[in-house]
């Protein structure tokens, strides 16, 4: 004969005689649980019935987790690097001029060019910049020398400025080098004092550069007193950069290659949209297997017991039923899907998080840290609980439904065979 | 307190669903509460992180940022043009290059 465990808490009755009467604050507490899970019967049946198979539970909240937080990281990795490199581009140039010669880049005259830009209708100001790659102690690092434009007294307000023979390096340099020497090679080579080291918060835009006198990075590079690595120009409305580049490419009588903000801001949006994508393709076959393994566990939940059997047989409704394993995924697949969310947040958002220099950027030693844009986040995450939420409520509830709909006699006989 | 007098209510300490009703409520209330500091945080996170980066850009007319190493054609967007014939790059020359290789020879 098989033996059902029929729930006491189902039949009527008193307390029992061996309760002490609690606390007033403490029976107040109670009494509202009381009046909940009278209210809501379901909800406290459907938890105790997860912490039956408590192992099963947790390895599927824990997958769950897994899941959100690792798609949810891409995606707002993604979305943030391109928000925040449009934020952190918008004081750009509107325009970067090069000067170009079948050999590739070369100087270009810094007044003559600055003049010749400026003569063209929409330009509103248009300086020099020199600066070049230089092979460092740590392998190629960027290094900038000030002109004499309109720029410098903005920087000077919170970056120490090299004299002649000293250089401000960033966090990435500073961290690899104890010396207080800098040694630089490119078409010379230069030995400098390290005088001072940019704020770490600087990371994202400065990690790996030097900031020398313009004289230094002259000697450098090789180049000619008078004249300077690019041109940078400002127009007064960004729409316009597009409009004014073939003026432009006409005003110089040297052949020139033209970057606009927009395209700048665009390459990073795209090059992290590229990276991350290398985790969508890993999240498909993944999604598809939590959804074989909801299936499969509530499932097994249903027809490895008879229970759906012996509620039917005291009476309990299809909707009973169904309602029952609805509130059993979503007491899994809520908490579960909002602790990958605030995982996927943390990961990303955290202020100064370097994990995605190593892991997707190709940084080796010291990765810069990252101070990246909140905006847009929460739609991103909504998005990527839509993406795993529905599936798993679908993987969850379709056992659920097909037993609801069954035979009660069929579960209790396949028990006791 | 109206509270209906459902048979649940008064169910014996060994059913568990007391408890079971106290976890799921502090499981529910766990998950909104983590909800809410999400929203707070992405609402109002100040964009403080980044003045002096910003700062920078300005002050040395930058267009690029240092997401990767120097030397990476994503370091700096635009230097790396395809316009430019790279057969006249000086360094090719100290590579020995044989066009009659690339002829296809057929056999007799």
């Amino acid at each position: 004969m098989m033996k059902v465990k029929i729930p006491k808490g189902s039949a009527s009755g008193s307390l029992a005689p061996n309760v002490v009467d609690p606390p007033l604050e403490k029976t107040k507490i109670t009494h509202k649980i009381r009046c909940f899970h009278s209210s809501f019967p379901l909800f406290a049946w459907s938890v105790r019935d997860l912490s039956r198979y408590p192992i099963e539970t947790i390895l599927l909240f824990l997958s769950m987790v897994a899941l959100v937080a690792i798609l949810g990281a891409a995606f707002l990795l993604s979305q943030a690097l391109s928000s925040t490199a449009g934020r952190l581009l918008k004081n750009s140039p509107s325009v970067v001029v090069r000067r170009v010669n079948p050999t590739g880049w070369s100087a270009l005259p810094a007044k003559e060019s600055i003049r010749l830009a400026i003569s063209v209708p929409g330009v509103i100001q248009a300086g020099t910049r020199i600066w070049g790659m230089a092979n460092g102690p740590g392998g190629p690092l960027t290094v900038f020398g000030f002109d004499e434009s309109h720029r410098l007294s903005d920087l000077a307000q919170s970056v120490p400025l090299p004299k002649r023979g000293e250089a401000v390096v960033g966090t990435g340099i500073a961290t690899n080098e104890t010396s207080e020497v800098l040694k630089l090679a490119a078409q010379n080579t230069l030995i400098l004092k390290i005088t001072g080291t940019l704020d770490a918060k600087t990371s994202m835009v400065a990690h790996d550069m030097v900031l020398v006198h313009p004289d230094d990075a002259r000697r450098l590079f090789g180049i000619a007193e008078g004249y300077a690595s690019d041109l940078i120009v400002d127009v007064f409305h960004e729409t316009e950069a597009d409009a004014i580049l073939p003026d432009l490419s006409r005003a110089f009588p040297w052949p020139v290659r033209m970057t606009t903000r927009k395209e700048a801001t665009g390459i990073y949006g795209s090059a992290s949209a590229r990276r991350s994508g290398i985790v969508y393709i890993a999240i498909i076959p993944a999604m598809l297997a939590l959804a074989f393994i909801v299936f499969g566990v509530f499932k097994g939940q249903i027809t490895q017991s008879c229970n759906v059997g012996m509620y039917k047989a005291l009476g309990w409704t299809t909707t009973n039923i169904f309602q029952m394993q609805l509130l059993k995924a979503l007491v899994i697949g809520i908490p579960a899907v909002t602790t990958g969310m605030v995982v996927s947040y943390g990961l990303v958002f955290r202020p100064g998080s370097s994990w995605p220099g190593y892991l997707f950027f190709g940084w080796k030693n010291s990765s810069p840290q990252l101070f990246l844009n909140t905006s847009g986040a929460i739609l991103t995450l909504i998005e990527i609980v839509v993406l795993i939420f529905l599936p798993y409520l679908a993987a969850a509830l379709w056992p659920a439904l097909r037993a609801a709909v069954s035979d009660p006699q069929d579960f209790l006989e396949s028990k006791q065979r | 307190m109206n509270c209906r007098n459902f048979d649940t209510s008064k169910s014996l300490p060994a059913d568990r669903l007391g408890i079971s009703s106290m976890v799921g409520i502090l499981v529910m209330v766990f998950s909104i509460l983590a909800l809410l500091l999400l929203f707070l945080d992405s609402g109002f996170k100040s964009a403080s992180d980044q003045v002096e980066s910003l700062e920078l850009v300005r002050a040395l007319g930058l267009n690029s940022l240092s997401l990767v190493p120097s030397g990476r054609p994503l370091r700096n967007p635009g230097t790396n043009d395809l316009s430019i014939d790279l057969r006249f790059d000086p360094k090719l020359g100290q590579i020995p290059l044989d066009g009659s290789d690339l002829v296809l020879k057929v056999s007799d």
